[in-house]
């Protein structure tokens, strides 16, 4: 029973905890944030497992762990309310070439950012050459070019 | 599941984007980070447990000291110091109440010359440690909670109270 318990504590508090942290910080690869994804996982690993390594409990968790995905993904299809809170909507960060001050303050996205996803993706050299930019809800930027 | 394409805004995007919404989780977004660094202040205060300030008690009884936890976390270890205040050959601890439920002993130091259980508890005896001398119980807590137990040394009795987090 605790192994269940343990899990979906856990699963729900990392889930909120990075939920409310804001979405760059899920899409964001600079070293800090790799650091911070692995002091996470080693974190967590104890609160999971307490002081069980045993096969059997490590198997009860991986299986709570995944049924608590499915059973939120259910949930999420059956409540739109549910999805809305917990997977959030895109962003528009930039519309018609004018970028959104307030969605790039409050995203937390600088126009150096954008520059940086434009010329990765698109190989794309100024501001003018972006007709949108949509921070999706994984955290990642869309990038769409002016049409020339 | 019903196939419901985003509406098309008039900058020709077809987006499921909510601005409303989104206005008010990023409020709730700065609420939840006061509430991180409280959560972080609070940990540095000893307010969760794992020492600081606030993490631990002091209890004045007639022949001893008592320094024990204020706030304990489930499965981690924890103490209770006797600092000893009088002059006497032997001390007699008791330990009850509710302490069997709450805590389990990990060692003790020194070892007691005599000890035996009591209702809820165990007293123990310890003799040869003198004025300033000092005993220590490796406690770890057995589920979380808020633990009320009793502690005597001597003649003097009094409740304490303990907070396990999970």
């Amino acid at each position: 029973m605790d192994a269940v318990l343990r899990g979906v504590a856990v699963y729900f508090v990392l889930l909120v905890v990075t939920r409310l942290s804001g979405r760059r910080t899920l899409a964001q690869t600079t070293p800090f944030d790799f650091v911070l994804l692995l002091i996470i996982a080693e974190t967590t690993q104890q609160a999971l497992l307490g002081d069980d390594f045993s096969i059997t409990n490590a198997f009860v968790l991986i299986v709570t762990l995944f049924l608590t995905d499915i059973l939120l993904a259910y949930f999420k299809q059956w409540a739109p309310t549910a999805e809305l809170v917990l997977d959030g909507t895109p962003t528009v960060l930039m519309s018609r070439g004018e970028p959104d001050a307030e969605a790039l303050d409050r995203a937390r996205v600088s126009l150096s950012d954008i520059l940086e996803n434009a010329r990765e993706k698109h190989g794309l050299q100024r501001l003018e050459d972006i007709e949108a930019v949509v921070l999706e809800v994984g955290g990642s930027l869309s990038i769409i070019p002016k049409e020339k | 599941m019903p196939l419901e394409a985003p509406p098309i805004r008039s900058d020709g995007l077809q987006i499921a984007d909510n601005r409303r919404f989104q206005r008010r989780f990023w409020k709730v977004e700065r609420v939840a980070w006061v509430f991180f660094a409280a959560v972080v202040v609070a940990g540095l205060a000893g307010l969760t447990g794992g020492g600081g300030y606030f993490s631990r008690q002091q209890v004045q009884l007639s022949e001893a000291i008592v320094d024990l936890p204020r706030v304990s976390r489930w499965e981690d270890s924890d103490h209770i110091l006797l600092t000893f205040t009088s002059d006497a050959p032997t001390y007699t601890i008791r330990l009850g109440g509710g302490f069997n439920g709450a805590f389990s002993i990990d060692q003790v130091q020194p070892q007691p010359a005599r000890s035996r259980a009591v209702p809820g508890g165990l007293e123990m005896e310890f003799s040869g440690v003198g004025s300033g001398g000092t005993a220590r119980i490796g406690i770890m807590p057995s589920a979380p909670g808020l633990a009320t137990l009793s502690l005597g040394v001597g003649g003097n009795e009094t409740s304490v109270r303990v907070l396990v987090l999970p």
